[in-house]
């Protein structure tokens, strides 16, 4: 009776198959586990790991980085950093230094001094999401990829431009340093794989041309081989020498989404659009074991400290926390289902506005949970850019707005970007005046304080 | 009511292009999105082959599933459209399609990111059927009118076939047979599991 509540075929065929097993009901009522890194208010796009496996940088869909400290005690929150006005794609650590950087939809890459908690540099130059980054072996260098075409390095000390890569034809979708820091690889949705010189961003050569766009790159630890995933499932090894294919290792079921490649271990590991990871021994490419997650695909994956486990993100609002190589018999899918946004046939139409379309960014409860806007909770008769702790765009700061059904009203029927020029907000119209009148009256009541709605838009037990 | 799918048969596609031109005419794309285009794998090697590649409506859109603001939606003929009003640009459909098909265009101001582009079968969208909103927003509803896509219509080898996913499915297996062989509807399977053909 629960299945009329999911929202894709790939979800009931999951429960049929789970029915056919098990008398189980559809709603997964996620476990919670302490070691799972949870503190993010959207999916967890990016993990990386500190050499020593003693910190962990967490980069969301909730436009925040998340600084972790990593202890046989679980994980705890060292600070996050929420300055980007965008979804942050990447994260990496700076070697050697206690700084780090982030990519973002924004288009900006952020440095950080993760010891002060501070931002140092903004780098300014792409015009378009920033998805990917890569940090020479000696930390004096990062590159970048973006959808604007290019590629761009950057001087990691003064965050000063050391040079553009062009010439794709298409997205750049990852990139990857040599293990002298003397070449720099990208790929792109152009479907090639391309050589650069560091020194001065000249072009060398097209490594391998695929046909299928590449999404993920890493270099290998010999430092001859490149590890690459394509859109359409192929993870293959490129010899950089050769400029050539030379093998291909497995096809998932869906776009390659995420690489991890250890160099101490001699792991490399590939994840998945199908939620399936493969994990492989580099040296001769033997299989060390396969991961399923069936509720959603792997966007970032990152290895412990002693190895012996891994986080990856998926479309929950944490990293979750698996014993790597030999896999364990048996792991729990922590994921929520059906997911905030998912609506079900009971609910009214101003509910259903705001589940599909409010949920994924806002809370009605007085926790903001972390999301990538502000809490809506007792937002009318509030001044626009008020609410402590949340961090808000200029314009938003500088609006003189009080939030009632006359500007949520103009809100959605101009768009934010219409209505507060230069707001954080995506682009989201409601062109349904009877859908917008509905979502407002909803927010009337759900956003009192005493309303019988949770944060989440599911009703509370009495 | 019939279930719409693209094919494309790979011993056919000659990469001429016909079919990306004619999408981005007849729908008028703007500057820099391609709602289709023609990949060719081992270019210029052994086993070249030319493939025609844009949403292909799949039966269990990957799409649909990891998009936070549910956007998507599915027409009675499988058709997936959606909703430029609802999507915020985040990019998710983008790595979650297997066949590379959304599109997002490149916007101004920093921290405004482009809806999302894609083939829409020529079904237009969520606005009023034949309404220059729906036009301007998605493109020309040709279903609507009861045509087929325009890239299929254009295609001059016949390697791109759209309509009906059985008589579509009917008309590959005729080849198959009756050249003796068949591998050449790449995607197929992947977009349609369990479907046929």
């Amino acid at each position: 009776m629960f299945c009329a509540f999911l929202g894709s075929m790939r979800q009931l065929s999951l429960c049929a198959v789970a029915l056919a097993t098990f008398i189980i009901p559809c709603f997964i009522l996620a476990p919670v586990r302490a070691d799972d890194l949870r503190g993010h208010g959207g999916p967890v796009m990016a993990i990386a790991l500190s050499e020593d496996g003693g910190s962990a940088l967490t980069g969301s869909f909730d436009y925040s980085m998340i600084h972790w400290q990593l202890s046989d005690d679980g994980p705890e929150i060292v600070h996050r950093f929420d300055e980007h006005d965008a979804a942050v794609n990447d994260v990496v650590f700076i070697p050697d230094t206690s700084l780090a950087a982030t990519a973002s939809d924004d288009g900006f890459v952020r440095i950080w001094d993760l010891e002060s908690a501070t931002l140092v540099h903004v780098l300014e130059g792409h015009s378009h999401k920033v998805v990917d980054l890569a940090v020479s072996a000696d930390g004096a260098l990062l590159a970048s990829a973006a959808w604007d075409q290019t590629a761009r390095l950057w001087h990691v000390e003064t965050g000063t431009l050391a040079g553009v890569l062009e010439g794709h034809a298409n997205n750049v979708n990852a990139v990857a340093f040599s293990t002298d820091g003397e070449q720099v690889f990208t790929a792109s949705y152009d479907g090639t794989v391309r050589a650069w010189e560091t020194q001065d961003a000249r072009y060398l050569s097209t490594l391998l041309s695929f046909g299928w766009g590449i999404n993920e790159l890493q270099l290998l630890p010999d430092g001859e081989h490149l590890l690459f995933g394509s859109l359409e499932g192929t993870v293959g090894v490129i010899d950089i020498e050769a400029g050539e294919l030379e093998t291909t290792l497995v096809s998932h079921d869906g776009p390659v989404l995420s690489l991890l490649v250890d160099h101490d271990e001699g792991i490399a590991a590939s994840g998945g659009g199908d939620g399936r990871i493969y994990v492989w021994n580099v040296d001769d490419w033997s299989s060390l074991g396969l991961h399923e997650n069936p509720y959603g695909p792997v966007w970032a994956m990152a290895l412990s400290g002693d190895h012996s486990s891994f986080y990856y993100g998926s479309l929950d609002d944490f990293a979750i926390h698996w014993q790597m190589t030999p896999a364990a018999p048996y792991e729990e899918v922590r994921s929520d289902f059906p997911r905030r946004f998912q609506v079900s046939e009971d609910m009214s139409l101003g509910e259903t506005q705001f589940a599909r379309k409010c949920s994924v960014c806002h809370t009605l409860t007085p926790d903001g949970a972390n999301r990538a806007g502000p809490t809506l909770y007792r937002v009318f008769g509030r001044r626009a850019g008020t609410l402590p702790g949340y961090a808000y765009s200029t314009a938003l700061l500088q609006a003189e707005i009080i939030w009632n059904e006359d500007t949520i009203e103009q809100l959605f029927d101009d768009g934010p970007q219409e209505f507060v020029p230069g707001t954080k907000m995506p682009l989201q119209r409601m062109t349904n005046p009877e859908e917008r009148t509905a979502l407002i009256a909803f927010l009337r009541e759900a956003t009192q304080g005493d309303s019988s709605v949770d944060g989440d838009g599911d009703e509370l037990e009495q | 009511m019939a279930r719409m799918k693209f094919l494309c048969d790979a011993e056919r596609c000659i990469e001429c292009n016909a079919c990306v031109t004619a999408c981005k005419n007849e729908h008028e794309v703007p500057w820099g999105i391609n709602r289709r285009r023609v990949v060719t794998i081992n270019d210029g090697g052994p086993g070249e082959r030319s493939i025609s590649v844009a949403c292909m409506h799949c039966s269990d859109a990957p799409c649909m599933a990891v998009c936070p603001v549910d956007c998507f939606y599915q027409t009675d003929e499988g058709v997936v459209l959606h909703s430029k009003d609802l999507c915020i640009g985040c990019g998710y459909c983008f790595y979650a399609c297997p066949f590379g098909a959304p599109q997002f265009p490149q916007v101004g101001n920093f921290g405004t990111r482009g809806k999302m582009d894609k083939c829409t079968f020529c079904a237009g969208g969520p606005e009023e059927d034949h309404s220059q909103a729906e036009f301007g927003a998605y493109g020309r509803n040709r279903l609507g009118e009861g045509k087929l896509p325009l890239c299929a219509e254009m295609c001059s080898t016949r390697a791109l076939l759209a309509g009906d996913g059985d008589r579509v499915a009917d008309i590959y297996r005729e080849r198959v047979v009756a050249r003796g062989f068949g591998s050449g509807a790449w995607g197929w399977s992947n977009a349609y599991p369990g479907e046929g053909s």
